[in-house]
């Protein structure tokens, strides 16, 4: 070991120009390394949405969600397939394992989507856009500023100008549109008409159908040359359409105009956006998954310029939202932890150290460590994100642990041994302390390892930090064995070493204290240990949760009106909401965004479901108490809506998990609607009378008014009329679905054929008039069963099972024993009927799996370290001394934790994990010098020993304790985005290192004394 | 008459204004629009035809003119009316010698100069030429001669019309012979025209004399009035005929040509009528919302005492919780209107005719929606403990 050392020195230069290589590399990787607010925590999955225009939800479920998902149930690698069918729509989920190939995954779907059978005119089933869950990373608005441009002109240059323009940027998988009018050709049928001129409904479908038609007929030569022949019949102009021949007899023509009225008007839709009062036109861009969000953001924004020269004049693109912001304010949250803990571990090793040359070499390892760390991660495909800094500033303390020591002991040699050539010196001290260094670093590494076989959201969340911590730790390893004696061979010189003035004063106080505990070492050692218990058992009925909430520095509010509102009426919503708390916050809102219903686009929401974001003045900081009251003044002014408080990122991860988008929801499986909204409605009941239920809403999945026209057969015939005439005018005449289209350019607009005042109302509805061919005339109430009901609004499943979600929100209590006590009252009180069944889903799921996965993970972890201890000490015994250090750092844990008064969360854990490696640690140091000690004064008292181990050890065991705390603080005190995740696990760092290293200098002596005490040994 | 009360409820403000109006009683018609035809009766439509054998010399009108009674309309050459003429005018000749000889017999008679007999024969005479010409006159004036200034014969037989109308088709060509009895051209009469309505044969079986309708043409409504339900159902389109009077109508109307019609079949006597306004679905069923009434008042009067005790309890700690908990309880207020299930009789414009509330009973006429929200919503339990 020692002529590797001496080897390293030899090649002092080589060494150093490796290490400048390395970290102007790490530099380059961490000026390129993506960044992003969270790591990719979505789970793989392929969306499969198929519009079915008018169409209802229970059709949709039978003839559409069922036979797909029958046919991916199959698929290699599905975790769960979740559909939701609803109006218009079936939209169906399908996650798969995490280790299956995005593209690959799509092409198996592919594949089986072409075996699956939907009935002729019910809609073709689409994959939805390969992007991730959180892949909305820029929400835009188009602002007409001079007013010129009605709303479907401006909803054609979305489509037509900005769609394309943006989808050219490298990483943008699509573009939803969204608000504004989708122009569409009507042909507004009189029935009336249909019976003066001997035709019907079905006579001017086909007339418009077989009108507009383009055809090649080759080409002729002629004169040596060749001329192409096209047959050019598609609709040129409105006149065009007006003119369309229905029937022609005797040269005497019936043309669309002697029946309808043709003329521009907006297609039937399902969603709407408005900001600040007035309806606007909204672009929402997707990036496609394994892309970097800031990248996609940046490259639109550089091709912006050419984007407003695109549009005409007066039109501008206006960006709402802006994923990089929240990315770029958590990434400076947790650069200036970073930084800050930097410098306020480099203050600590120079007072600690009072010699500038080895502060200065212990500094320069943190940056070094620091950059092989950003080097691996690019390697590894790490982005650099709320989590995984937070693992580098969590190491930050320990990075220069490995430094420390090996400094410490070649600057203390060099001073004691003068007459030693100093590449002895250098080598030989660094050997010395190789072994435990080594150790110390790898135990550190195991104990986070751990962490890496998380499975499921924990595991994506925490993965990057642990991966992080260890990159570092094995940085800070390479810089502490090979760099380090090579700059210390050079930069050390041979001196007395100067007591900092800091030490001299805690040894002072220290002395007489240890010399205490030792004496009453079992008294001391039991009481320490009770209290661990005692702690132990307040912690187990500590609350729990999963994380603690992002705070995304921005307010959002989902809400919901009851189902089957109109979009007219949520569109007045919207806006009376947004004139109000424009009117009651003028200083603090800048102005407010309402997404309302879905996109044209493969989304699930409806009509009575809305989405808004406010933009606050930037100046503005109390976001959390403005949030509060004014959810109170709209839940005060609204009455009639739901208001649920949210933030955007937080919403998708949300509705990602479970396809819920509540911290905690109860699922309802079953089969009969109404039975499952029962048992929501008596578990709701039930729930209300629990302590710390703030909000239960019940996903109405019934309640939509449904008009249903059933043919009456025997009725039918006595007209001439069979049920696909009805359905023809129930489909295109009411429905208005597109017979044809008009194609402009690259533009294209549906013609519809509809009937005057079809929609007027219900008896106008019913009042239909249609024809059949032999010339009969009939009202639609006289050949159908004409009801007005109140149906199924969606049905959602899962796996195949019909499912019914009760969403919760829990304030001021713990997820945990919320749902314990919650789970009792519902077994005592709710009665569930053969064939339906409950599961709680949301955050506390996670957190379920998270411990579990825990509860797995941290008996093997404690079993390798003791390996490994075995490994460096030969003696269980002392492989148990140290592991018994290990509660001594877990009360101060505990104690941070209880008085800060934070839930158990996943942060929380890996905080203590971290207690755990500084305990063993802080024990490994002392222990290993109390041997070494032994080992050369096997004559002195076991009790004198460990007394002067211990204070020689005082040093470096403070100086380790002290880098990790300051190194830790700034994230304790950080205020910006993100620095609440971390928070908990902040807490119990700083109380754990307190404690372990207080009661390591204090306990662990004594532990050691009562452990390997020979008879005759006095205290 | 309905009286609307818009008024902001304090503890309710929506946002907007509930609307809260009284059901009252009325005869509530219904309005069906249909298809009717533009017809005229069989009746009105005239031929002129030929009276007498003869050739066509000239049309004075041509198709489509618009003639009267008594225009000249076709001047025909009739070989027929030549010899009637002639015939008349030497009758008319033949008269005076006969009515002379007449004279001269019944002086000699009276003188005893001719027998009785002589003077039986020449008067028999007499008679018979005058009834002959008057024969001959009335079938010359049929044809429209007059017979009074008739003193040459003629073969010019002018036809006439006979009544106001349009000419509708000329069947005859000029210059062609034709014989008696040909039709020559049609006539249309004008101003009366008729809609038959095409009504499902239910919507007719209501039909009756009062039963009026609307016509439109041209962006004028034209008023109708019931003239019969033709007794056969329309084999092509399968609907009943119900035959109705323009009135007033404008002239040239198209015949054949198809117009919309709107009917007010007869009124359904003193009806319920609401707002159509007021109408929601509600758990499956239609209904109108009212204002609650003071259950509780009434429940204490029926609760024994220990239970009210109870009941108290539990709201004061119900009270106190929701201090505990939330402030925003404050704004969780009791919805003060209740469902009122309805059965819908009929629609007609803006109002319903309905069964399920009484007369001047108080409903909310709008602003349901939002109701329908705050009763829905409380029913989620949107708010926790």
């Amino acid at each position: 070991m020692k002529h590797f050392f001496e080897l390293l020195i030899q090649y002092k230069f080589l060494i150093i120009t490796l290490f400048v290589a390395i970290s102007g590399f790490g530099y380059e990787a961490y000026k390129n390394i993506p960044v992003d607010a969270f790591p990719d925590i979505t789970p793989k999955q392929v969306v499969i949405y198929t519009e079915s225009a008018g169409n209802a939800a229970k059709e949709i479920e039978k003839l559409i969600t069922y036979p797909i998902e029958a046919a991916m149930s199959g698929l290699p690698g599905v975790k769960m397939i979740l559909s939701n069918s609803l109006f218009g729509l079936s939209y169906i989920s399908i996650f798969f394992e995490d280790n299956y190939d995005t593209y690959l995954l799509r092409q198996l779907v592919t594949e089986r989507l072409n075996s699956v059978n939907i009935p002729k005119g019910w809609g073709t089933p689409v994959m939805g856009p390969n992007t991730t869950g959180l892949g909305q990373v820029l929400w835009y608005a188009l602002k007409d500023k001079k007013q010129n441009h009605t709303p479907s002109q401006l909803r054609q240059m979305q489509e037509y100008l900005l769609t394309p323009l943006l989808k050219s940027v490298d990483g943008v998988e699509e573009v939803i549109s969204w608000g504004g009018f989708e122009k569409q050709y009507e042909v507004i049928i009189d029935p009336i008409r249909l019976q003066s001129v001997n035709i019907t409904y079905n006579d001017i479908i086909q007339a418009l159908e077989k009108s507009n038609q383009s055809v090649g007929g080759q080409y002729l030569e002629f004169n040596r040359e060749q001329y192409l022949i096209r047959g050019a019949g598609l609709y040129q102009s409105i006149d065009d359409i007006r003119n369309t021949v229905i029937r022609a007899k005797n040269a005497k023509a019936v043309t669309i105009k002697d029946v309808a009225v043709v003329k521009e008007g907006k297609a039937p839709r399902f969603g709407a956006v408005s900001i600040n009062g007035k309806e606007r036109v909204f672009g929402m861009v997707l990036q496609r998954s394994g892309t970097n969000a800031a990248k996609v953001v940046d490259l639109i924004k550089a091709k912006m310029p050419f984007i407003n020269a695109a549009l005409p004049k007066d039109v501008t693109l206006e960006i709402v939202y802006d994923r990089t912001q929240i990315t770029n304010k958590a990434i400076s949250t947790m650069t200036t932890a970073l930084r800050t803990g930097s410098i306020l571990v480099a203050i600590i090793l120079f007072l600690f150290l009072f010699e500038l040359r080895s502060a200065f070499i212990v500094i320069l390892s943190l940056p070094i460590s620091l950059l092989i760390a950003f080097l691996l991660m690019q390697k590894y495909g790490i982005s650099a994100n709320l989590m995984s800094l937070s693992g580098l500033a969590i190491a930050i303390g320990m990075i220069v642990d490995g430094t420390i020591v090996v400094v410490e002991n070649i600057f203390r040699t060099l001073a004691k041994e003068p007459q030693v050539s100093k590449i002895k010196i250098v080598s030989e001290a660094t050997a010395q302390v190789a072994n435990p260094v080594l150790f110390a670093l790898l135990i550190i590494v195991v104990v986070f390892i751990p962490l890496l076989s998380l499975k499921g959201l924990a595991g994506k969340l925490y993965t990057p930090m642990a991966l992080d911590i260890v990159f570092v730790m094995l940085g800070s390893l390479a810089v502490a064995l090979l760099l380090v004696p090579v700059l210390s061979f050079l930069m050390l010189k041979r001196g007395k070493q100067l007591q900092s003035p800091l030490m001299r004063m805690i040894t002072s106080i220290y002395t007489p204290l240890l010399h205490f505990c030792l004496k009453y070492a079992k008294i001391v050692t039991t009481l320490t240990f009770i209290l661990f218990f005692i702690l132990v058992v307040l912690l187990s009925r500590q609350g729990r949760e999963f994380m603690p909430k992002l705070n995304e520095e921005s307010i959002m509010y989902r809400v919901i009106a009851i189902p089957g509102t109109a979009l007219t009426q949520s569109v007045n919503n919207a806006q009376a909401i947004e004139a109000f708390l424009l009117k009651t916050y003028p200083k603090k809102v800048n102005s407010v965004l309402s997404m309302i219903g879905r996109s044209e686009k493969g989304e699930t929401a409806q009509a009575n479901y809305m989405e808004i974001l406010l933009t606050l003045n930037p100046t503005f900081k109390e976001i959390a108490s403005l949030n509060k009251e004014m959810t109170q003044a709209l839940k005060k002014k609204f009455g009639y809506l739901q208001f649920i408080s949210t933030q955007p990122i937080a919403m998708r991860i949300e509705e990602l998990l479970e396809g819920v988008s509540a911290e905690l929801a109860v699922k309802i499986y079953g089969e009969d609607q109404k039975v499952m909204s029962r048992i929501a409605n008596n578990i709701s009941a039930i729930l209300r009378n629990i302590k710390g239920l703030d909000h239960a809403e019940i996903e109405t999945q019934l309640g939509q008014a449904q008009i249903t026209i059933k043919p009456n057969y025997l009725a039918l015939s006595r007209y001439g009329l069979n049920v696909e005439d009805v359905m023809q005018v129930i489909r295109y005449g009411i429905g208005e679905e597109p017979v044809t289209q008009k194609i402009e350019g690259i533009k294209r607009f549906a013609i519809v054929a509809k009937l005057q005042h079809a929609k007027q109302d219900i008896e106008t509805l019913k009042n239909i008039i249609l024809r059949s061919a032999s010339g009969k005339v009939v009202t639609l109430k006289e050949v159908c069963d004409i009801t007005t009901t109140q149906g199924v609004s969606f049905i959602k499943r899962e796996d195949l099972s019909r499912y019914m979600v009760l969403s919760l929100e829990v304030e001021d209590r713990d997820i945990a024993s919320f749902v314990k006590e919650a789970n009792a009252q519902i077994k005592a009180n709710v009665t569930i009927p053969d064939g339906y069944y409950i599961k709680w889903a949301g955050d506390f799921k996670n957190m379920q799996e998270a411990t579990n996965d825990l509860a797995m993970i941290i008996p093997m972890t404690i079993l390798i370290i003791v390996l490994l201890l075995y490994t460096a000490f030969h003696s269980f015994k002392k492989a148990l001394l140290i592991l018994l250090g290990v509660p001594l750092g877990l009360i101060g844990g505990i104690i941070a934790l209880l008085y800060a008064n934070i839930y158990l969360s996943v942060s929380a854990i890996v905080g203590f994990i971290g207690i755990f490696a500084i305990a063993i640690l802080n024990g490994i140091v002392l222990i290993s010098f109390i041997d070494e000690l032994h080992l050369n004064f096997p004559e002195r008292t076991l009790t004198d020993i460990v007394k002067d181990a211990t204070l020689l050890r005082l040093r470096p065991v403070l100086m380790t304790a002290f880098t990790t705390l300051f190194g830790i603080l700034p994230l304790l005190y950080a205020t910006g985005v993100g620095s609440e995740i971390q928070y908990p696990l902040s807490v119990v760092v700083t109380g754990g290192i307190i404690s372990s290293t207080l009661l390591t200098l204090l306990v662990l002596p004594g532990l050691y004394l009562l452990f390997f005490r020979k008879k005759g040994d006095v205290t | 008459m309905t009286k609307y009360l818009f008024l902001l409820l304090p503890l309710w403000s929506f946002g907007s204004a509930v609307g809260i109006a009284h059901a009252h009683t009325q005869s509530l018609g219904k309005i069906i629009h249909t298809n009717a035809q533009i017809t005229q009766l069989s009746n009105q439509k005239q031929t002129i035809v030929s009276r007498l054998g003869g050739h066509i010399e000239k049309y004075y009108v041509q198709a489509g003119a618009n003639v009267k009674r008594g225009d000249k309309v076709i001047l025909m050459k009739s070989i027929t009316l030549s010899k009637l003429t002639a015939d008349y005018l030497a009758l008319k000749q033949q008269i005076k010698p006969a009515s002379a000889q007449v004279n001269t017999t019944r002086k000699l008679y009276k003188k005893g100069l001719a027998s009785k007999n002589t003077l039986s024969n020449h008067l028999m005479k007499l008679e018979t030429l005058r009834s002959q010409k008057n024969a001959l006159a009335s079938q010359l004036q049929t044809l429209g001669i007059e017979t009074n200034t008739l003193n040459k014969a003629t073969d010019k037989f002018i036809l006439k019309a006979h009544a106001d109308g349009i000419v509708g088709k000329i069947f005859a060509s000029l210059h062609s012979n034709v014989d008696a009895q040909t039709p020559l051209m049609s006539l249309v009469q004008q101003n009366k025209y008729y809609a038959t309505a095409y009504l499902s044969p239910s919507d007719a079986m209501h039909i009756n004399n009062k039963t009026k309708g609307w016509i439109k043409l041209l962006d004028h409504a034209y008023a109708c009035h019931f003239v019969q339900l033709l007794p056969t159902i329309d084999e092509e389109t399968q609907r009943a005929k119900v035959r109705f009077a323009i009135e007033n109508s404008p002239s040239g109307l198209l015949l054949g040509s198809f117009v919309q019609m709107d009917i007010s079949l007869p009124p359904l006597q003193n009806v319920i009528v609401i707002k159509k306004s007021a109408l929601t679905l509600f758990n499956g069923e239609w209904v109108v919302f009212v204002e609650k009434k003071h259950e509780e008042n009434e429940h204490e009067k029926e609760e024994p005492h220990h239970e009210k005790e109870a009941h108290k309890e539990d709201k004061t700690k119900h009270t106190h919780e929701k201090e505990e908990h939330h402030d925003e309880h404050d704004t969780h207020e009791e919805v003060p209107y209740q469902a009122k299930v309805i059965e819908v009789i009929s629609y007609a414009g803006d109002s319903v005719a309905i069964k399920g509330l009484k007369e001047n009973e108080a409903y909310v006429s709008d602003g349901v929606y939002f109701i329908k929200s705050a009763l829905l919503k409380s029913s989620l339990g949107e708010h926790g403990h």
